[in-house]
């Protein structure tokens, strides 16, 4: 059972939403973006109707992402957990949400223009991580 | 097997032979080109732009509507009366790939909507809704309406820009027909339009003679404070109809934004001297910001109240509401320094040039 966070959790949650239609649906990316799970970093690169690839990173490797999302590993583990009993994020849980209750928010970028690719995209980032419904996962 | 070459020179003897004029198959573009399609994406305009085909010319006279890369012909007539015949006046360097992107991310507001999901409010409430969606109806209207004009005044040479607004057309009035529809949708209606959405500041975005200038008005000023509203959809949404018109709304916003902005940059980088006339457009722009109709969230306006009744939760928490949309207008004031820091401007919020107001509403 794959343990969030890791690259096999985020490699079994990339092939559930590749194979799923409706991500396929939301039309096409381009960018790439980290998650900072407490100290962990992971790099994820979106390419056309695709996750194409899942990376770890070092900090510096946050200066070459579009943007990243950074939430302690609790609020992370509590926003995982309430995909898994929901089936998908509620309106209380997706990220835009998450970002703008959060004083300083969750979203960060190096880069205003690339920034605003979490905007372009981000029914696609959202439908990913509901992707994680049924992903058994392990903390 | 006999090349395409020789099938040629076969067909050339037999025009020969029997007198006719074959002359128009020596009358083309570059020869020979073979695109290759992106192997996940298919075949993109990016992938097309090859040779001769590929070469954005910096400064065009070409007025018959021939697209780039195409044999001219003699005595076609100048059917376009194109006033963009400059490159740094439209170009950015990624239109080809945002075009593509607005064709692959459409949405039906008919089937993507849950409509089903509304049901219903308490009067104020749906008052407040259906005064914000005559708001955006309006101004979405308008944000259909200017792009028009600059695709008939665009050479086909730069047609890659011309298309992606075609496609903003398209969008917007996506998001005119959504915002009416929901107001038709429960119970309620139109309310009172907006008082200056066709003139002052938003009406002049339709009198700009210069595209940068309709640009910096439309794309920066205009689509940036709409699309923190559209963000924001998620808090002042009351079923999950609004929350979806929102998101997808956003999506598309965002993409005009990114034109605007990438196009800003270009002209920075390409045509530094312009730079001042654009500080001129933006000065005009953040004083719409913070205090024009423009803004659903600027000062004292009915969409301003609409927006305070929303983010509360009815008239009776207004104030609470209010303190909501002080938060929206410094996230808004902060995320447009932030865009025109990116388009290449941001000498501005150093030399003192920047409205105060604003730079107050950033801080607060």
């Amino acid at each position: 059972m794959p343990v969030f966070p890791s690259i096999e959790w985020f490699d079994t949650v990339r092939t559930a939403a590749n194979e799923t239609p409706e991500f396929r649906a939301l039309g096409s990316n381009e960018t790439n973006f980290g998650v900072k799970v407490g100290d962990q970093l992971i790099r994820l690169d979106f390419y056309a109707f695709e996750c194409v690839s899942v990376a770890e990173i070092d900090e510096d490797g946050l200066l070459d992402v579009d943007f990243y999302l950074e939430m302690e590993p609790e609020r992370w583990q509590s926003f995982i957990q309430h995909i898994q009993s929901n089936g998908v994020a509620d309106a209380q849980h997706t990220f835009n949400t998450l970002d703008l209750n959060e004083p300083g928010g969750i979203l960060r970028s190096h880069d205003p223009y690339r920034r605003n690719n979490f905007f372009r995209y981000h029914l696609t980032i959202q439908k990913f991580f509901d992707s994680a419904a049924a992903v058994e996962t392990t903390y | 097997m006999s090349t395409q070459q020789q099938s040629l020179e076969a067909v050339k003897d037999y025009a020969d032979d029997y007198d006719l004029k074959l002359d128009w198959l020596d009358t083309r573009g570059e020869w020979g080109i073979k695109a290759t399609p992106d192997a996940r994406k298919g075949l993109t305009l990016e992938d097309i732009q090859t040779g001769s085909y590929g070469e954005v010319p910096d400064h065009t006279d070409n007025m018959t509507g021939r697209l780039r890369g195409a044999a001219q012909r003699e005595g076609a007539y100048r059917t376009g009366g194109y006033t963009v015949r400059t490159k740094s006046d439209i170009w950015l360097t990624n239109a080809a790939m945002l075009y593509e992107e607005a064709l692959q991310r459409q949405w039906s507001s008919a089937t993507d909507i849950p409509w089903d999901t509304i049901k219903p409010l308490p009067d104020d409430v749906e008052r407040a809704q259906c005064q914000l969606a005559t708001f955006l109806t309006e101004v979405e209207f308008v944000a259909a309406d200017v792009p028009g004009k600059w695709v008939a005044a665009t050479s086909p040479d730069y047609f890659e820009p011309r298309m992606f607004l075609i496609t903003q057309i398209m969008d917007e009035s996506r998001h005119l027909d959504v915002f009416r529809k929901r107001a038709f949708a429960n119970g309620g209606g139109l309310m009172q339009r907006p008082d200056v959405t066709t003139s002052g500041v938003v009406g002049s975005i339709d009198l700009s003679k210069d595209f940068t200038e309709m640009s910096s008005r439309l794309h920066i000023s205009g689509e940036g404070a709409v699309l923190t509203i559209f963000r924001m959809g998620e808090l002042m949404a009351y079923n999950e109809a609004e929350k979806y018109m929102y998101r997808l709304c956003g999506q598309d916003e965002s993409r005009h934004v990114a034109f605007g902005v990438m196009h800003m940059r270009y002209l920075a980088e390409t045509e530094p001297e312009r730079k001042a006339e654009v500080h001129a457009y933006l000065d005009e722009g953040e004083r719409a910001l913070v205090a024009g109709n423009q803004n659903p969230a600027a000062r004292d306006t009915a969409q301003s109240e609409a927006l305070a009744v929303l983010l509360g939760g009815g008239q009776k928490h207004y104030d609470e509401g209010y303190k909501k949309l002080l938060a929206i207008r410094k996230r808004q004031s902060r995320e447009y320094i932030q865009r025109i820091k990116s388009a290449g401007f941001g000498e501005r919020f150093e030399n003192g040039r920047a409205n105060p107001e604003l730079m107050e509403y950033a801080k607060a």
